[in-house]
């Protein structure tokens, strides 16, 4: 119990009339590594964008680190400092450079001074790649290049835990390995992940834990290997075998 | 090969320019300014329209700059100050309260939305010129209750038609921009606030750092635009005795008996200076890549 990082009970969320989370319990250890497949609608995002309070849950309680996300009393944004999120859209600053867009939370943030912003910065750039196009206009960058920046702009904030809201899904084919590889790497390095994708290959190999949602629920859930070799409900295997070529 | 030929066209382009600019400037130097010259020296205002324009313009010259002045001054000044202030503005606007916040700062943030609607609507719904009505006789009432012992002319140094004018400006300035900024961030993508808050900003940090240096770059053409109509929307200011433009013309055409005249000289003026702006934002927002035009 002390090793669960994450702890979700009972979360609900409706858009207005839709019920998009119909109560969703879920524990996550520290340093696993989960993806989140299902159909679109399914919930999946929402259920990642509750995890840092932006969606707020209408229900239920997301415990991070033992401390209850929804109560109205917590500080909101030193949690969101550890907890990183990775957008499908990348959504990087517009009008600044690759260095600014990892500086900018730091000296904001967490203020550091620009130099050690800056050598901060320049370390997880380094890790994604990126480091030789520090002083690139974020807005004209490749898509890959981009989303390998928002990794690195999220991890400079030493996050205990990463979301990926489905990060390769606005990719070109081509880039989308390049990105797959900077996560893949991360995983390995003992990082708790949430991986909303469609990238089921990607998905089985870097988990330890599948999710499948549906409607709303997690319909089944388990190791790679079971999701998706063997599933146990029909609705999982319908939706899997129009992955399978 | 295509793009020889364009660069010599272009050079054509500019030795012609450049050839057609000297003519005139010695047209303008040998032939023009003397008969300016003699024109301003004639005993009386000649009957002939441009000769009489040319005439009021050299003789009254004072009070076409001092009126030039006033409205220059006034909208550049006032469009700045407007600016400053609608920033707080368009903030209590967008940052509405949410079920987080405590009971009390929740008040205050639909207090402060509120604020901000009943403002741009008073200011928007009214006529500048009866703000300034307002602005100037209520600052007078103020400062004559202010200074009970002070004589009528004291009073009226104290409260002088520029700082009414000024204020006035602003605070129509104000309304306007906070509208255009909010725009301006209505017009970004969810994302770039969502980013700030996942990284652990702040409302106002997200605001401050992000949100607000993308919507003032995206709404900069409206904000020059807003400069343009101030030069033009201060002429209303005449009402409250304020020299500008419409005042200094006013005094010149009443003492010569000459309106249609004097009037088509405020006209050109107005047309030079906003022109002239124009073409100076332009540059500007060209210069630092701001507007990416077709020629940019």
């Amino acid at each position: 119990m002390m090793d669960n990082l994450l702890e979700i009970r009972n979360l609900t969320k409706s858009f207005g009339e839709l019920k998009v989370l119909k109560g969703i319990s879920l524990s996550v250890r520290r340093g696993e590594v989960i993806s989140i497949i299902g159909s679109s609608g399914s919930g999946k995002s929402t259920l990642l964008r509750c995890i840092n309070l932006l969606e707020e849950p209408d229900g239920g309680e997301i415990l991070f680190a033992g401390q209850n996300l929804c109560d109205p009393g917590t500080d909101l944004r030193r949690l969101r400092e550890r907890i990183g999120m990775v957008f499908q859209t990348f959504n990087l600053f517009h009008h600044r450079t690759v260095l600014e867009n990892c500086m900018l939370p730091l000296t904001t943030v967490r203020r550091l001074t620009r130099q050690e912003a800056e050598q901060r910065a320049m370390e997880e750039l380094e890790k994604v790649g990126m480091a030789e196009f520090r002083d690139a206009d974020a807005d004209n960058i490749s898509g890959g290049q981009k989303q390998r920046v928002a990794i690195a702009r999220a991890l400079c904030m030493d996050p205990e835990v990463m979301l990926f809201d489905e990060p390769t899904s606005a990719l070109d084919p081509e880039k989308v390995g390049e990105v797959l590889e900077v996560i893949r790497r991360l995983a390995e390095s003992g990082m708790t992940m949430l991986i909303v994708t469609h990238e089921m290959q990607f998905a089985s190999e870097v988990s330890d834990r599948v999710l499948f949602m549906d409607n709303g629920v997690i319909l089944e859930e388990g190791m790679p290997d079971q999701i998706f070799r063997h599933p146990e409900k029909s609705r999982t295997a319908e939706f899997l075998s129009r992955f399978r070529k | 090969m295509e793009k020889r030929i364009h660069g010599r066209r272009h050079k054509i382009g500019i030795v012609t320019g450049l050839l057609l600019a000297v003519v005139l400037a010695i047209l303008a130097v040998r032939i023009f300014l003397p008969w300016c010259r003699q024109i301003a020296a004639l005993d009386s205002n000649p009957d002939a329209m441009f000769p009489s324009m040319i005439y009021m313009l050299i003789n009254s010259r004072k009070l076409w700059l001092a009126g030039t002045w006033g409205t220059l001054s006034v909208s550049l000044l006032g469009t700045l100050i407007g600016f400053v202030l609608s920033i707080p503005l368009v903030f209590l606007r967008t940052n509405t309260a949410d079920k987080r916040d405590a009971v009390l700062l929740r008040g205050l943030k639909r207090f402060g939305t509120g604020f901000e609607r009943v403002y741009v609507t008073l200011i928007r719904g009214t006529p500048m010129m009866v703000q300034a009505c307002i602005v100037y006789y209520g600052g007078f009432m103020i400062t004559r209750a202010a200074m009970p012992n002070a004589s009528i002319t004291e009073v009226n140094r104290a409260w002088s038609f520029f700082t009414a004018a000024l204020i006035t400006v602003s605070l129509n300035s104000a309304a306007y921009l906070a509208e255009v900024l909010r725009g301006g961030i209505e017009s970004l993508d969810r994302g770039q606030s969502e980013a700030a808050a996942s990284l652990g900003f702040s409302r106002w940090q997200a605001m401050i750092r992000v949100i607000f240096p993308q919507a003032v770059r995206n709404s900069l053409p409206s904000i020059g635009n807003e400069l343009i109509n101030n030069i033009k929307g201060t002429s209303v200011l005449n009402i409250i005795g304020f020299v500008e433009l419409m005042f200094a013309t006013g005094s010149v055409a009443g003492f010569y008996y000459k309106y249609l005249a004097n009037y088509l000289i405020a006209a050109a003026i107005y047309l030079i200076l906003t022109l002239g702006m124009t073409w100076l934002l332009n540059l500007v927002m060209r210069k630092t890549g701001i507007l990416v035009g077709e020629n940019g």
